[in-house]
């Protein structure tokens, strides 16, 4: 299934404690949730015009254009569950895709 | 159980799993438990104990707080530093299966750049069966590395 929501939380204060998955987020966080299925949808419109024109161009470049949709979903799809977290002295990031 | 034990037989002689799983499955059978794994088991449809896919590659860095990043980053000294990286195997499959995508005209140019810098690999050698190999490959991949300034740990889980 491609993600529906990603989660972005930086900190820019030099905070030691480690975000908790499930957790509130910890005071100097700044967190935001991204409605992914809200970008998806506003994007299918453009890739249902674009569609036909990438086909073709795959087409031209003798790529299966089947197969590169193919491909293209799975890494959409591919995308769910990730988890990057860095804790640095000087700020931390967490990513996390689900 | 002598059923089972026959099955794990049959599918050493049909070349489905190696000498060693069916070791394992036999012992595991003897055992009473389902600790041994198969490769091939889970497809012959059996009730043979397969390992389960690893479905995250996980990348781990734990630096103290005496590590001066700032040696190779240009960071500051001042606190430990940490990275946690989940990264889905699903999406490593994904990716690789992009290489095979690359336009035969363009591969030759990577073939030639490979090559130029001591790469013998041919692109257009590259299937998407190898890649699936590779990628199951990595599921037995371990990296532990302990050092005095750092932890560094790959595996997949």
């Amino acid at each position: 299934m491609i993600p529906l929501f990603a989660v972005i939380r930086i900190s820019t204060r030099p905070d030691r404690r480690r975000f908790k998955p499930g957790s509130k987020p910890l005071p100097g966080w700044y967190g935001i949730w991204v409605p992914l299925f809200l970008v998806w949808l506003l994007l299918l419109p453009l890739v249902l015009v674009l569609l036909p024109l990438a086909m073709l161009a795959l087409v031209m470049v003798r790529v299966n254009p089947f197969r590169a949709l193919a491909t293209f979903w799975q890494i959409l799809s591919g995308l769910t569950g990730t988890h990057v977290e860095v804790n640095a002295p000087d700020a931390s990031v967490l990513v996390r895709i689900f | 159980m002598n059923e089972r034990r026959k099955e794990v037989l049959q599918m050493l002689a049909a070349g489905q799993i190696t000498a060693d799983e069916a070791e394992r499955l036999i012992a595991a059978l003897e055992n009473g438990k389902s600790s041994g794994p198969a490769a091939g088991a889970s497809d012959s449809g059996s009730e043979s104990p397969a390992r389960p896919k690893p479905k995250y590659l996980r990348v781990v860095v734990d630096a103290p707080a005496d590590y001066e990043i700032g040696d190779h980053t240009g960071g500051s000294k001042g606190g430990p530093t940490q990275v946690n990286i989940r990264v889905p195997m699903q999406l490593l499959r994904a990716g690789v299966r992009l290489a095979s995508l690359i336009p035969p005209q363009a591969q030759a140019h990577v073939n030639e750049a490979l090559r130029e810098n001591g790469l013998t690999v041919d692109l257009s050698q590259l299937k998407p069966e190898n890649l699936e190999e590779l990628i199951d490959g990595l599921s037995d991949m371990t990296v532990h590395v302990v050092d005095k300034n750092a932890k560094v740990a790959v595996f997949c889980e």
